[in-house]
């Protein structure tokens, strides 16, 4: 296919020379432009090419009820047509626009772009077909076999000139100095159909004096600059699902804007850069690029947000970035992104960054900054003394979800190899360490079984205890994508998400549980599957124990987990929960996907276990649209859980007492090694307290405000010799550290991070690390000051071990991933290029295992005094402790913590909406901004927690989940009242 | 001040016996004994589950669930 001669006729001035994977292929990468413009005109990735053979022609959104078949059941039927003389073949459905452009036939087009669906408004795209009258948009217009098009023609340049001349009448003639200069699809148009001159003159009726919209903080619309291609609006509906752009008025007055205020920062615009990516023109800018001009390279690299894992840009001027762009090719955000990604990235520049190491030897005394010898010196020889004088199981470390897999890799190995114990834990641990037991446990390895792409085949949508458009924005727009074309939904949640009702989706069932009760619920919907026969039998007899089956189907028939029995528990009313049941048993290809709403619980072990249950129990594991898909919280949680980051097990999930996966790392690493399990966060925590615990190594985490019972952790910091904090800022926790160590952004590193989906990708430095080294360095100085050679040179190199010691790796390199782009484990001899879609022929342990989910209630009851029930959850802006967004603008959204109270709570504690309240718990109190609102029912309060000043993690309890020690931050019993006038005037003066 | 407040046993009595709540439903009471005690070696550091042996052993661990008790001794015969 001649793409590469496309890329080439493209190139000119405003390109960006493109930084990929391997310098090897640097060369040949420099030659292509920008996504931008290597644009096809229409669709055509796999999955749209299937939604056009399917027939569905008009736009995802017009069809409600489409049906999606897998592309390995589909012959593609090939279309042979002519194009400018040259014969070319392409699948049926495609659009001419399309064809000739995959042929290296470039038709002038400016409302079409391939990341939209065909709308044939501009009138530039125009072609002639032999044997039809007129001239039809090539965008719109279908290839048939045997058709003669003509792309150019002296009656079609005419046309397109006259188009042109009247777009140019209304738009300023400032090339010069508008910020896309040499990268306005406008101006390239007008040179394509050769403009040279305008009749109608600037003195009519135009827009060239509309003021501009600068609300929102990351980029600036300018009507002026606008051509109503409806490129924006179409992004918003058909990418983002927002639809939160229209045009006003009519002909001539037509101007977009955002709904319902007419201002982006106060409309339902979410700032996730679909529209500014989408705008051919400079209507719709960043404004880094009117500030500071056109980036000229470009590094793809991988966003450090949530666990979604979107490819990014990161478009520079020198190392100076200018814009974070969705990658067009990344794998799991397909060039979609979100406010965070996009936009909050400023952190990373943020002058609050210490750069050099600072050390002090008592908590009280002032920091000193030192050089990094020193700094390494002083804490390889304090960790030695601590371990001389307590014993080797006296120290330990924290590893991030933050970090890379490298780094992860490393901390684990510091510990086991240097440290000599298994004291080494992960913050997974406070998030979804129930998903790596539970999932282990049912089906053999910790992780999600289906990619989000998958989610294009599901019929049926079952969320519990996620919130997708807040927390994970970029799949939650391809859920919501997929809604729209007809797939049915169940949402179990205490608060009506989004989800529940956004335009164009309402469930169509929402399971508003109380707080706790997701166990009983999760039974008694298995219950009802069972009693009513709905139950995949084959698929049990085929791929399950029958042992486990037979025993969990005792249970479950048991009449405490009927819905009848369940629904005083629950809240959720018995007919509900047996027709989301049934549902879910016979609506098709089923696909539950979870979060925190389900992990952070006493019970969030026996939660997942009770979701594996139900995928195996009506076969929804191990194809297309189904699956048990848990949404991490963190970029790299899938990554830290897989690199051996919990204190008992190596990489790849095998335990520490399993004999040859001990010697083989034994062998690796030249050192004996521990076959016991070590200490979990909290109880290095609390052995802290009793003296026995007393130096910690912690990389990028907060544990005062990331771990339950603040007062407890800072007790144990307190406790220790030896705290030693990596990461980029001070934080809470350093309070109480003896050294901190200056980390780096991820723009500063090299390495990799896996997503959700198991998905392994690259992170690309893109500037030098601002503080001098690089993370994975400093881990590798500290063991090497300890007396252990540890030697890399690059992160390639850490990979490659982990590669050669870890089976579901086997087949990662840099090298593989650069070529594929990513790779999702396990990647072996068995699948060379990773494996999509988990337990397809078989369950990884064998056959897959059915848990007994018994419902046990949390001990954090309401009373007379805490009457009702907290949870908690982020919002679409910030991002868990806010560490990093509250250092970005997006603090003009939300630059307080909320409550949320139900209308009829709030009138009878004389709570106004909008005033200060103080939540109080059996553990502590904390400040709040109140919203009454009916997301919540009553007896039910939610909180954000991204403010450590709203003091939410004092409030938690120190309950957690039976299996891993998951906190459970989602049931505290609290009261909640208005703030005090003096209380409130210290905290609005704070 | 009580033993288990005095030694600081309440975090592994907590614990322990929230492990025994998601046994206690096994079909018989060998299984949920050997569901907590495999439990207990494969995810509690020695020290862990030496406390909770000491414990029972100064206390008969009369604030542990009975299936947790019978557990923490197949244990304490196991080590």
């Amino acid at each position: 296919m001649p793409l590469r001669a496309l890329f080439n006729v493209k190139e000119k001035r405003g390109q960006i020379q493109k930084i990929t994977p391997l310098e090897n292929q640097k060369k040949e990468d420099e030659a292509m432009l920008t996504d931008k413009r290597i644009d096809l005109g229409t669709p055509g990735s796999p999955i749209e090419w299937i939604k056009y053979r399917n027939g569905h022609k008009n736009g995802a959104t017009q069809n409600k009820m489409a049906r999606f078949v897998p592309e390995s059941e589909i012959q593609p039927k090939i279309v042979t047509l002519t194009i400018d003389g040259i014969e070319v073949s392409v699948p049926e459905g495609t659009s001419l626009l399309r064809a000739a452009a995959l042929h290296g036939i470039m038709i002038p087009k400016l409302c079409a772009t391939e990341s939209l669906e065909p709308f044939g408004s501009c009138r530039l795209c125009l072609v002639e077909i032999e044997g039809k009258r007129g001239y039809p948009a090539s965008c719109t217009t279908q290839v048939e076999q045997g058709m003669k098009v003509k792309t150019f023609s002296e009656k079609l340049a005419k046309l397109r000139r006259n188009v042109m001349e009247l777009y140019i009448s209304d738009h300023p003639l400032d090339c010069l100095m508008c910020p896309v200069d040499g990268d306005c699809e406008l101006q390239d148009m007008a040179g394509a159909v050769g403009l040279r001159d305008v009749r109608y003159g600037f003195s009519g009726k135009n827009h060239l004096t509309s003021p501009k919209d600068k609300t929102n903080p990351y980029f600036t619309f300018d009507p002026s600059k606008c051509i109503v291609c409806f490129r924006c609006v179409r992004a918003c509906d058909e990418i983002q699902g927002t639809l939160a752009l229209t045009a006003r008025h009519r002909g001539f007055d037509s101007v977009i804007t955002p709904g319902p205020t007419h201002e982006f920062l106060s409309s339902e615009c979410v700032s996730c850069g679909a529209c500014v990516m989408a705008c051919p023109t400079a209507a719709l800018i960043e404004d880094t690029v009117i500030e500071k001009g056109l980036p000229l390279k470009s590094t793809i690299t991988t966003c450090a947000y949530c666990g979604v894992g979107c490819s990014f840009e990161a478009q520079t001027q020198g190392y100076e970035v200018i814009r974070m762009v969705p990658y067009k090719n990344g794998h799991a955000n397909h060039g979609h992104s979100c406010v965070k990604g996009r936009f909050a990235w400023t952190y990373a520049l943020s002058p609050e960054r210490p750069l050099k190491p600072l050390l002090r030897k008592k908590i009280e005394d002032p920091w000193k900054e030192v050089s990094w010898e020193e700094a390494i010196a002083y804490v390889a020889s304090e960790f030695k003394r601590i371990a001389d004088k307590y014993g080797r199981n006296s120290i330990g470390a924290v590893s991030s979800s933050r970090c890379t897999n490298e780094e992860d890799f490393l901390v684990q190995k510091l510990v086991r190899a240097v440290f000599h114990n298994n004291n080494i834990d992960t913050c997974a641990r406070v998030c979804h360490s129930p998903t790596g037991y539970g999932l282990k446990a049912a089906f053999g390895t910790s992780a999600g079984t289906n990619p989000f792409d998958s989610i294009q085949f599901s019929d049926v949508i079952f969320v519990i205890g996620a919130n997708p458009t807040d927390g994970h924005p970029v799949f939650g727009s391809q859920m919501k994508r997929r809604l729209r074309q007809g797939a049915r939904l169940i949402v179990a949640d205490p608060r009506k998400i989004d989800l529940v009702k956004t335009p164009h989706i309402r469930a169509d069932y929402h399971l508003q549980l109380k707080p706790g009760t997701n166990v009983a619920l999760l039974n008694a919907i298995a219950y009802t599957i069972l009693e009513e026969g709905l139950e995949d039998r084959k698929f049990i007899e085929e791929k399950c124990d029958k042992v486990s089956f037979e025993k969990w189907m005792q249970f479950i028939r048991k009449p405490e987990n009927a819905p009848e029995a369940v629904q005083e528990i629950t809240g959720v009313p018995a007919e509900t929960i047996r027709a989301a049941a049934r549902l879910y048993a016979t609506g098709g290809n089923a696909a539950i996907y979870y979060g925190l709403g389900v992990t952070e619980h006493s019970q969030g072990t026996t939660a997942v276990l009770a979701i594996a249950n139900l995928a195996m129990l009506t076969g929804n594991v191990g194809k297309e649209g189904a699956g048990v898909n848990p949404l991490r919280g963190q970029n790299n949680v899938q990554g830290s859980c897989d690199m051996g980051s919990f204190p008992h097990e190596f990489s790849g999930y095998r335990h520490v007492s399993d004999f040859e996966t001990r010697m083989l790392f034994e062998q690796a690493w030249n050192v004996p090694l521990d076959p016991e399990p070590g200490l979990r966060i909290t109880n290095m925590l609390t052995e802290a307290v009793y003296g026995n615990f007393k130096g910690i190594y912690v990389h990028g985490e907060d544990l005062t405000q990331s771990d339950p019972d603040s007062n407890h952790v800072i007790q144990a910091l307190k406790s220790m010799e030896l705290v030693v904090l990596h990461d980029i800022f001070l934080n809470e926790m350093s309070k109480y550290c003896h050294v901190f160590l200056p980390g780096c952004s991820f723009l500063e590193k090299d390495g990799t991070f896996t997503n959700a989906e198991r998905r392994i990708q690259r992170v690309r430095k893109v500037m030098p690390p601002l503080c001098g080294k690089q993370e994975w360095e400093v881990i590798q100085e500290i063991a090497q000051a300890m007396g252990y050679p540890m030697h890399y040179n690059h992160p390639s190199e850490i990979m490659d071990e982990i590669a050669r010691l870890t089976p579901t790796f086997r087949g990662v390199s840099y090298e593989k991933l650069d070529k594929l782009g990513s790779i999702q484990w396990p990647c072996n001899e068995q699948a060379t290029e990773g494996t999509p879609v988990m337990h397809k022929e078989k369950f990884f342990r064998g056959l897959g295992q059915f848990h007994i989910t018994g419902y046990v209630p949390t001990p954090e009851k309401p009373s007379r005094r805490f009457p009702l029930i907290l949870t908690t959850g982020r919002i679409l802006h910030h991002y868990n402790v806010g560490t990093q967004t509250r250092r970005t603008q997006n603090v003009i959204w939300f630059k307080e913590d909320i409550l949320e109270i139900h209308p009829s709570d709030a009138e009878e504690r004389g709570i106004k909406d909008g005033e200060l309240v103080e939540v109080t718990s059996r553990k502590g109190s904390g400040t709040f901004r109140c919203k009454i609102t009916e997301r919540v029912q009553p007896g039910t309060v939610y909180a954000t927690f991204h403010f450590p000043e709203s003091r939410a993690n004092i409030v938690t309890t120190e309950i957690s989940d039976w299996a891993t020690n998951c906190p459970e931050y989602k049931v505290t019993a609290v009261q909640v009242s208005p703030l005090a006038k003096e209380a409130k005037e210290k905290t609005v003066a704070c | 001040m009580n033993i288990v407040m005095k030694e600081g046993y309440e975090d592994l009595i907590f614990m322990a016996n929230q492990i025994g709540d998601f046994f206690k439903n096994y079909p018989t009471t060998e299984e949920a004994v050997e569901g907590i005690a495999n439990h207990l070696r494969k995810f509690w550091s020695p020290s862990m589950r030496q406390r909770i042996i000491s414990y029972v052993e100064k206390t008969e661990g009369g604030e542990l669930a009975p299936l947790v008790r019978l557990a923490v001794e197949k244990l304490k015969s196991s080590s």
